[in-house]
Order: C-alpha cells, then sequence, then structure tokens
C-alpha cells in the first residue's frame, strides 16, 4: 500500500458482510477437504 | 483496454484446462488484460500461462493458518484482497467482466468481492444469496450442484467462447517438456467417485501386453477421495496390491511423476493428461465400454449439448446424429421409458401453462388464485417424480426447476408470466429433444439398411 490514507480508503470499499461470508465458506471447505 | 479477472480455485487440472481458453481469448482480443486468480497452491501451475497478464494466488492456508483469532484471519484476507485485486482495480477502475469458473461457496463469495462491471459464474445476489443470472451459468449451475449428466462442461462451453481448439495450445510443449525431466514411474489412474465400481476388468486390461503395466496409482479429486477411499478400503486384498490409492495431487509436479497415465473415467475430466501428450482418449473409449456407456447415454449427451448450446448461444454444433446400437440389452425399455417421461412432460408442461394464463387472467379472484397455485404444485410434484424415474431427463429437469427457482418479479402478474415462461422453456426443450432423437433413430435406420444388416430393435420406435 502506498499510504495509509490509499489503504483506509480501499477498506471502507469492502463490503465486510462478504467478507466474513468468504471467510466462513473458506473454513467449510477445508473442513470439506476441498 | 477492457480488462477481465478469471476466478479458478480448482486444482491443477482445472487451473491447466483454463489456459487455453484464456489463450484463446488473448489472440481473439489482444488488447484484453487477463488476471488470473487461483489458490496459492495452484500459483506454479497456473503462472505456466504465459497469456495471463496476472496471476493472483489466494492464500487460503495462510488466511486460515492454525491458532488465528477470527479478526487476524480476517486482517489476512483483507490485506490479500486490498494488496492485490483492490490495488489493481483503484489504479484502473473496476474489472469489465469477472468470470468464476469455480462452483464453491467460497468463490462466488470472491467474484461478488472484486469490483467488477459484469459478473458471470456463480456469484452473490445483494442480499447473499446464490445467484446466477446469465443462462450459460444457470445451466452449468444446474449440472453441477445437482450432480447429475456431465453433459457439458463450462470450461468447454468457455473454451468456445474463447474460440480454441482446448488440443492446439503452447502450454502443451511446456507440459511435454517438463514432464520428460522427471523421473519416470508407473501408471496413474484417475478417478472420480468410484464408490460403485469394479476395477478388476479395467486392471486385466490395462496388464494386457500392449499397455505393460504391473501397478496402478489411483489419483482422485480431493473432494472425491473422501468418498473414494472407504471404497479402496473394501477392496480385496489382492486387488490393493496392484492398486495404490494415492492421496489428492495438489500441484502439477506430482501429476507429472508418472510416465504413464490412464484415465477411466469421464475422458473431459482427463484433458490435463491429454495435454501431456498421452494417450488417454483410445484407453478411456475402451474403458467407456467396459463402463457400459450405452449408445443411449452418447444420444443424451450430445442432445442436451446440442440443446444447450442452443439455448445459450444460439450457435449450432456441427456433429452427426449419434447412432443406437439395439443389441445393446435393456435400450428398448429405457428409450421407451424416455419416450413416455418425455410425453408425460410435456403434458404436464401444457397443464401448468395453462394454470399460469389463467391466473393472469383471474388476478382478483383469489380464491381461484389458490386453487390454480395448487394446480402447479401438483404439476411442480408429477415433473419431480418424472425426474426421480427417468435418470435421462434428469439434467433438462434441473435446468427447468433452476430457472423456476429464480424468477423474479415484484407482482404476481410478473411472476404468472415469467412462470408460464419457464414451463413453455421445458417444453420446447422436449420437443427438441422428440426431434434429435426422431433423426438418431432415422440414421441408425438408414445406417443398419445401408449395410444390409438386419434392424433388430423396435421396429415402432418411433415418435409420432
Amino acid at each position: 500500500m502506498s499510504t495509509n490514507q490509499d489503504l483506509k480508503k480501499l477498506l471502507e470499499s469492502i463490503d465486510k458482510n462478504l467478507l466474513l461470508q468468504l471467510l466462513e465458506s473458506l473454513l467449510k471447505d477445508v473442513e470439506g477437504g476441498r | 483496454m477492457k480488462r477481465i479477472a478469471i476466478i479458478q480455485l480448482g486444482r491443477s487440472c482445472d487451473v491447466v484446462d483454463t489456459f487455453s481458453s484464456v489463450a484463446g481469448l488473448k489472440k481473439k482480443y489482444p488488447d484484453l488484460v487477463i488476471d488470473f486468480i487461483v489458490r496459492d497452491f495452484e500459483l506454479s501451475t497456473a503462472q505456466l500461462c504465459r497469456e495471463a497478464d496476472n496471476v493472483y494466488g489466494l492464500p487460503t492456508a495462510a488466511i486460515l493458518g492454525p491458532n488465528q483469532a477470527k479478526e487476524e484471519r480476517l486482517a489476512h484476507l483483507i490485506s490479500w484482497l486490498a494488496d492485490t485485486i483492490l490495488m489493481s482495480t483503484e489504479a484502473h477502475g473496476p474489472y469489465d467482466s469477472v468470470i468464476n469458473l469455480t462452483f464453491s461457496e467460497s468463490s462466488s463469495f470472491l467474484t461478488q468481492l472484486i469490483p467488477a462491471l459484469h459478473r458471470k459464474g456463480l456469484h452473490r445476489a445483494s442480499d447473499g444469496a446464490r445467484q446466477v443470472k446469465d443462462p450459460w451459468s444457470l445451466y452449468v449451475t444446474s449440472q453441477v450442484l445437482t450432480k447429475n449428466l456431465d453433459v457439458f462442461s463450462l470450461k468447454e462451453l468457455f473454451n468456445r467462447i474463447a474460440d480454441v481448439d482446448p488440443q492446439k495450445n503452447s502450454i502443451v510443449s511446456t507440459l511435454i517438456e517438463k514432464r520428460k525431466k522427471v523421473v519416470q514411474k508407473n501408471l496413474i489412474g484417475l478417478a472420480e467417485d468410484l464408490r460403485h465400481f469394479d476395477p478388476e476388468p479395467i486392471l486385466n486390461l490395462l496388464q494386457k501386453k500392449e499397455y505393460q503395466v504391473k501397478k496402478f496409482r489411483l489419483f482422485t479429486s480431493r473432494r472425491n477421495h473422501y468418498l473414494v477411499a472407504p471404497w479402496y478400503e473394501s477392496l480385496d486384498a489382492s486387488l490393493k496390491k496392484r492398486l495404490e490409492l494415492m492421496a489428492p495431487p495438489s500441484n502439477l509436479d506430482r501429476l507429472l511423476e508418472c510416465s504413464q497415465i490412464i484415465a477411466f473415467s469421464r475422458s473431459r475430466e482427463s484433458s490435463l493428461f491429454s495435454l501431456m501428450g498421452l494417450d488417454v482418449q483410445d484407453l478411456s473409449l475402451k474403458a467407456h465400454v467396459i463402463g457400459n456407456q450405452f449408445s443411449l447415454d452418447r444420444f443424451f449427451a450430445q442432445a442436451y449439448q446440442l440443446l444447450f448450446e442452443f439455448r445459450c448461444s444460439g450457435n449450432k454444433l456441427e456433429t452427426n446424429p449419434p447412432l443406437f446400437d439395439f443389441r445393446e440389452p435393456h435400450l428398448e425399455e429405457h428409450l421407451n421409458l424416455s419416450l413416455d417421461a418425455m410425453k408425460a412432460l410435456s403434458e404436464s408442461c401444457t397443464f401448468a401453462r395453462k394454470s399460469c394464463i389463467d391466473i393472469i387472467k383471474n388476478i382478483e379472484d383469489k380464491k381461484l388464485l389458490k386453487e390454480l397455485n395448487e394446480r402447479i404444485n401438483e404439476v411442480d410434484y408429477l415433473i419431480q417424480s418424472i425426474r426421480n424415474s427417468c435418470f435421462y431427463l434428469k439434467p433438462i429437469i434441473d435446468f427447468w426447476e433452476l430457472a423456476k427457482e429464480n424468477v423474479m418479479g415484484d407482482n404476481l402478474l410478473t411472476l404468472a408470466s415469467c412462470t408460464e415462461g419457464v414451463y413453455r422453456e421445458l417444453q420446447e426443450n422436449i420437443s427438441i429433444l422428440q426431434d434429435l432423437l426422431k433423426i438418431s433413430l432415422d440414421a441408425t435406420e438408414a445406417s443398419q439398411s445401408k449395410k444390409g444388416h438386419e434392424l433388430k430393435g423396435p421396429e415402432d420406435a418411433h415418435l409420432h
């Protein structure tokens, strides 16, 4: 990342709910052996 | 300059399978920037794809590493996303398109998280529900999610979009070169779900002089490994000595260790092996014969391919109609069952369509609407029972089911008219199938009379 401001801007643009769901489903993949 | 991202979170075979399409897209659109997203342990494989402009590896293991709190995992995920994808979209704007070639839940969330103007393949609606909108993804998803006949592959379709012949690709020479350098070992079998499969005839075939193979290795996909392992354990000890079950391959190098590879599962699953210049096709055909792949299977596989080609792109596949072999056991029985089921399906559709139109005509009459809705439910029940009784019609019914689930509208009028359309499409599909079947039966008859053979099958197996 170039600056903290850039980082902040990028983080704000991410949908937190989707991120959490992605994380959950990655965990499920591991449990399911994928 | 257009930019696209291709998501392939599958294993080596899937990653390599995607190469030819990436190359084809690049050839067709030289200015197109293609970013290729894989899991990080497939990064070295994906980097073999010279036509991809950027290759990103989703670091699953690092994100999920042991003893990490959820916040740490999330931070890791955010940092990866920000450092790779979002940095790129910040600089160049959102991708013109993201194409998800994977069917996992995780890939659908990732697809949604990447800023893009269009999304193809499995992704998410704004409320998080699973969503596919474009017809080819709809069809392919219905196939994969319901695990039915593998009549069409997304990768194959993707190859067609990219206008390439997957066999003619620069990656082939790279792989063959790489393979020459590795230790020569014996054979691998490629397997999918083999729980009900008797390996002995295949092993006997392979041990014959022409193949000179003494010991076999059986590779499965990671997901199927858990299904295959109990099957393997149940085999006789003598068989187990000849056949070694390998842990799922996680990278290309492990597969490249083998000097000879024989695939006896679905031929398109073995495309990695054919890419490596190995003689897969010949043997898989023989294996198919052993595996009782009948001409009716071939007919439906090809008929669905044609049908969905037509539905998805409007193109016509140039192909000869598959011929039937009336000497096959149970062919007549299965053919008649399929014909009856098609007729019943078509009649059910007529009934359901009429009920939908009645709903539109009587939109104010709540009592009647309730009745009509019940009638449609009864039809659906009937369609489901046909689905369960006729193996060959499953894919077409799955397609209908998925389309019906995806009917959207904010009022009853729209819902009823869209639903009528869904039944109409199913009915049209059946009609196309019936026409194709007639063509194949006629072609079989013509071919047999040409050869002077006596037609042993049912003289009356016609549709009209």
